[in-house]
């Protein structure tokens, strides 16, 4: 017996075709990842290593809150209420990503912290505590910097 | 549509004719955002050209770069009138805003069919958008010499 009578006897077909199957779904895996790179790299873009521990901290263990208000009304009472604590947390972000900051990228960090994150920094934009830089990357402002408008 | 007066709210308009500010009026219209929405998303066709009513927003860079613009007046979306029309930031608002917005095939159409009111608008707009800082400056210019 040989050729493909040895081939048929010894279910060769079922596997050379389990064998491409494997290949390919193993190469479709490895494409899909591939994929997610960019991605990745654009998250990662600009943070130093600690910064980069921390967002994955907060993503996979984050840490527990008190409950959260009922309602967004409630929320929205609870952080206009102590303003300086959601400044305290912009702060607290920006001190890891450094100066001149990225505005998206604290924006997005926020988005996990503060109930209402874009108006916050808003705010803090308007207050002239936070400014722009001509080179579109902004600080915080020092003591004598801070105006009424920016 | 919106009635032609309300254009004359707009500084980038003021220039402009009663019949002109009559044609723009007729493909206007008004739209709202909430906060933390975003209205236009780099690399979309641009299509929708928006006059800040009241709000404030955030124009957003693909490096991360970003600005942000507060109140009456700012214009936003101006590739939808200028080739290669493909929106080159994100627009978030950071508060709820109100925009009149145009779409821009009819307003490059509008540009397009009256030189004199074309000429006008895109000395505004690109006055506006140009002065706002100093690092889009290069990039205004890259873009109306043609390039992206």
């Amino acid at each position: 017996m040989g050729g493909f009578s040895a081939i048929n006897a010894a279910s060769g077909w079922l596997i050379a075709a389990l064998g491409i199957s494997i290949v390919f779904f193993g190469l479709a895996s490895l494409a899909f990842i591939i994929t997610l790179f960019p991605h990745v790299f654009d998250r990662l873009n600009g943070q130093t290593p600690k910064s980069i521990v921390i967002t994955l901290r907060d993503r996979f263990y984050p840490v527990k809150k008190p409950p959260a208000p009922a309602t967004p009304v409630a929320e929205e009472r609870l952080e206009e209420k102590d303003p300086d604590e959601a400044e305290e947390s912009l702060r607290l972000l920006t001190a890891h990503l450094g100066e001149p900051f990225k505005l998206p990228r604290l924006l997005m960090l926020a988005e996990h912290r503060l109930a209402r994150p874009h108006s916050t920094i808003c705010r803090l934009i308007l207050s002239g505590k936070i400014l722009g830089e001509p080179d579109g990357l902004f600080r915080w402002a020092k003591g004598d910097e801070e105006e009424s408008s920016p | 549509m919106i009635p032609a007066q309300e254009l004359r709210k707009y500084d980038i308009f003021l220039d402009l004719e009663p019949n002109e500010l009559a044609a723009l009026a007729k493909i206007a219209d008004v739209v709202h955002a909430s906060e933390g929405e975003t209205i236009i998303n780099e690399g979309q066709p641009a299509r929708t050209f928006y006059v800040m009513d009241q709000g404030n927003l955030m124009v957003a860079f693909k490096d991360g770069r970003a600005l942000t613009l507060h109140g009456h007046g700012e214009v936003v979306g101006w590739s939808a009138i200028i080739h290669p029309t493909h929106y080159a930031g994100d627009v978030i608002c950071l508060t709820d805003c109100s925009f009149i917005s145009f779409p821009g095939s009819e307003m490059l159409r509008l540009i397009q069919s009256n030189v004199a009111m074309g000429t006008k608008i895109m000395r505004m707009v690109s006055e506006r958008v140009a002065n706002r800082i100093p690092f889009l400056a290069e990039a205004v210019r890259r873009r109306l010499k043609g390039g992206r």
